[in-house]
């Protein structure tokens, strides 16, 4: 009992223990800034006074036009998600536009650039945070009424002097009113914005921040986009200047912001000037090559972030209801890149691995912090372990899963994770691109477990990575199931054309949601006329047995003899059926011969009663005479009485149903053969039947002009 | 219709006399005895042979042979009838 109650007593003050440490001052710091500092508010929206303004715009233009105009973007937009990388498309530039155009532009675009540059300027602002404590030169030459300018005013509190770059005179009226008019009372900033027709190549190094929001995708060529990227990087200052670009969260913008990222890269790294040196803010933790390949990676293909915002009221006009929203989430690509100072080394940064770790390494300085590893796919918090995929200071992607056993406060941190964090913890199982791969499901995938690897730390920039299959895990189409959609796609394309459009899209995520929107609008139509084949060959089917039923019907009464219908069924004459059944007693078959109307003939049996055995064959004769003076044709028909005996009544031979010409006062013998099918002694039906009457009736053949019989005897 | 039609007419009744044979003796035996089926054969015989029902072979038409073991006089005597008989229904046939 001392004992138990001793190590009670350990357990208990080592939970103590455990609770004073995590509790301790230093520690709260670093984790304040993983759980909340670098956290981003949702909570977005467009100045008021700037929503009614816009709102007064647009309500005074024509209505018409400005629907149309935002019916064309998005199209525009649409199409841009469709197309191949390799298909050229290309944004408007706002120095075409007509006026209506550039409100719906504003309309359909500003609320998204608004969210996404305040979420990329926030970003920039926890990395370096020395950013907000300088005076900033601003130049903002992105699409749209200064969005950067105006996202910078709320990021950055400190008195800045601003520079827009814009050619539309209507675009530069509504600058022109947003700045002077409406946000010099909300901004610290004392000196109003200078507008320019034109990038002011004259003024060089004198920017601390350069943004550029959707402008790549107006380049029409590469050379266009290199020179742009050009001289925008001489604006900005060598003293540690900003450049940011971003685009929309696409296949393409993405594409635009790695060929610019790696345009820049190099083109500091030709130079040996120190002035000239650029490197990466964020969201890269490196300056290698991007380990993302977008046509080969699978779903994984694209660096992209979202952040929620509220939409402004104008965002409502012209809008279908059903379309109206609340709130969205702006998605985009960007790239903040730095000039003139260069990266802090990469093994001056620290690694966590558990909740050691975590408290004893407290202090957050804000450079090694642009070499932290960040979230680029919103984690996988699953049950007891939380899947965390990163791109880390290796130039490499690194999917980290982190279960409940590493620790009470790294499980926290990856359970209060999101998409576009930093996050300096590994996990206990990792997996890196580019060799190894997570997925179980892939047969030739050669999984490479590590956990906790020690040489972690090892720089290994400039790192060639090759297509990389890493990110295959549940939520991931695996490579192969890919490829063999793509091998589908082609094989199919000249029978499916439509599939095939669709197809051609399907690595990025509107790609697949669109074909399998297709592909159930396909299977819905092929379920229709499926349906409606079956209720056509179903009624052609009624329709034919209607036609059928008489002869069947008749097929039937004579195959089973139904309903007294006389048995002519060969199958039942043949020589095997007329063995006599000696066991049987016999049955009397008694004759009766008639003649019909005025049929002036004498028809009378020879015989009266024949006793047979069932099987047996017999012959009985009957007499016909004719009595009037002249030729007469008779046909006979014949009829047994029970009528359910003439199921078993066979006749091989007889004078029935055949027209008989007697001369006048003839007299001949009709012989009848029959026999009583031996069946009839194992019917239990005909147990009681002793007697059957055969009975003949003779009637008076007439004919038409033609010569065809008139009586119709069956 | 029945399996082998109809009897054509036998407008000459030239098989009448078997038919007599036939009818006495259903009359005297009252049953349709062994000796009744040999003569309801021999009729048969004699209309194939008149040319007046479709040649077959008599176990088709339910006689098996059994009736032929019970009188051997019988049979032979109606051998020699039928010889007769073929002969002249050919001499007919070829008349007609």
């Amino acid at each position: 009992y001392n004992a138990n109650f001793q190590a009670v007593q350990n357990n208990f003050s080592d939970y103590k223990n455990e609770l004073i440490s995590s509790h301790r001052p230093e520690a709260s710091s670093l984790l304040d800034f993983l759980v909340k500092d670098q956290k981003k508010s949702g909570d977005i929206s467009l100045h008021t006074k700037f929503n009614l303004y816009v709102d007064d715009l647009l309500k005074k233009s024509e209505k018409g036009q400005i629907k149309k105009f935002i019916n064309d973007i998005k199209k525009d937009l649409a199409t841009e998600s469709q197309l191949p990388l390799s298909a050229p498309f290309k944004d408007e530039s706002t120095r075409t536009m007509t006026d209506p155009q550039v409100l719906a532009y504003i309309h359909q675009s500003m609320p998204y650039q608004y969210a996404s540059l305040y979420s990329v300027l926030t970003d920039l602002k926890i990395v370096n945070s020395d950013v907000s404590c300088k005076s900033q030169h601003i130049l903002d030459c992105g699409k749209g009424p200064g969005i950067g300018a105006l996202a910078s005013y709320s990021v950055f509190p400190t008195p800045n002097s601003v520079s827009i770059v814009e050619e539309n005179p209507f675009l530069k009226k509504i600058i022109y009113d947003i700045h002077h008019n409406i946000y010099p009372s909300t901004s610290p900033n004392p000196t109003s914005p200078v507008t320019l027709n034109r990038l002011p190549l004259g003024k060089k190094d004198s920017y601390t921040l350069v943004i550029a929001s959707n402008k790549l995708l107006e380049m029409k060529s590469e050379k266009e986009l290199f020179d742009y990227l050009r001289s925008l990087w001489s604006l900005v200052s060598n003293d540690g200047g900003l450049l940011v670009l971003c685009e929309r969260g696409t296949k393409r913008g993405f594409s635009l912001i790695q060929r610019a990222r790696t345009f820049l890269l190099q083109k500091s790294k030709n130079t040996s000037d120190k002035q000239f040196n650029a490197h990466i803010v964020a969201p890269c933790p490196h300056d290698g090559r991007c380990p993302i390949d977008i046509e080969n990676g699978v779903r994984a293909n694209i660096c992209s972030f979202k952040q929620h915002f509220f939409l402004s009221p104008f965002s409502r006009l012209y809008v279908p209801r059903s379309h109206r929203r609340s709130s969205d989430r702006s998605h985009y690509s960007y790239v903040v890149i730095q000039k003139g100072i260069t990266r802090p080394l990469n093994n001056t940064t620290q690694r966590f691995k558990n909740d050691e770790d975590l408290l004893e390494n407290v202090n957050v300085t804000s450079p090694t912090l642009k070499n932290w590893p960040r979230i680029i796919r919103p984690p996988l918090k699953r049950d007891g372990h939380v899947i965390i995929d990163v791109c880390d200071s290796d130039a490499r992607l690194r999917r980290n899963i982190v279960p409940k056993s590493q620790g009470k406060l790294a499980y926290r941190l990856a359970r209060k994770s999101a998409w576009g964090d930093l996050f300096p913890l590994e996990g206990k199982v990792q997996s890196t691109s580019p060799s190894s791969k997570i997925t179980k499901h892939l047969k030739d995938a050669s999984s490479t477990y590590s956990i906790n690897p020690p040489s972690y730390n090892k720089p290994k920039v400039e790192r060639n990575t090759t297509a990389d299959p890493i990110f295959v895990g549940k939520r991931f189409y695996s490579t192969n199931r890919h490829k063999a959609f793509s091998r589908f796609a082609d094989f199919n394309s000249h029978r499916f054309p439509c599939i095939f459009t669709s197809f051609s899209c399907y690595n990025c995520i509107s790609g697949t949601r669109k074909y399998s929107r297709q592909y159930s609008r396909d299977k819905f139509h092929y379920n229709q006329r499926t349906t409606i084949y079956y209720l056509v060959a179903i009624s052609i089917f009624a329709l034919g047995l209607t036609y059928a039923a008489v002869p069947l019907y008749r097929l039937f009464c004579s195959k089973t003899g139904y309903g007294g219908t006389l048995n002519t069924d060969q199958s039942r004459m043949n020589a095997e059926r007329m063995v006599p059944r000696k066991d049987n007693k016999r049955i009397r078959v008694t004759f009766n011969g008639d003649v019909a109307g005025n049929l002036s003939w004498k028809l009378w049996p020879q015989q009266r009663e024949i006793y047979v055995l069932p099987g047996e064959t017999a012959l009985g004769f009957y007499t016909a005479e004719n009595t009037s003076d002249h030729d007469i044709v008779g046909v006979a028909t014949y009829n047994i009485v029970p009528g359910q005996a003439a199921v078993y009544f066979s006749k091989v031979a007889c004078f029935c149903f055949e027209e008989q010409k007697l001369d006048a006062h003839e007299k001949v013998d009709l012989p009848v053969f029959f026999f009583i099918d031996p069946e009839f002694a194992d019917d239990p039906n005909m147990k009681d039947i002793d007697d059957i009457l055969l009975s003949y009736t003779f009637f008076e053949a007439r004919y038409d002009t033609n010569g065809n019989l008139l009586t119709k005897l069956n | 219709p029945p399996e082998r039609g109809s009897f054509p007419l036998d407008h000459f009744g030239e098989c009448t006399h078997v038919m007599k044979q036939y009818l006495e003796c259903i009359k005297v035996k009252r049953e349709n005895q062994e000796e009744c089926r040999l003569l309801a054969k021999k009729y048969l015989q004699c209309r194939m042979d008149t040319g007046l029902f479709g040649k077959d072979d008599m176990k088709n038409l339910g006689f098996h042979g059994d009736e032929n073991a019970t009188s051997t006089s019988l049979s032979s005597s109606n051998d020699g009838n039928n010889n007769s008989n073929s002969s002249s229904s050919d001499n007919k046939t070829g008349g007609e």
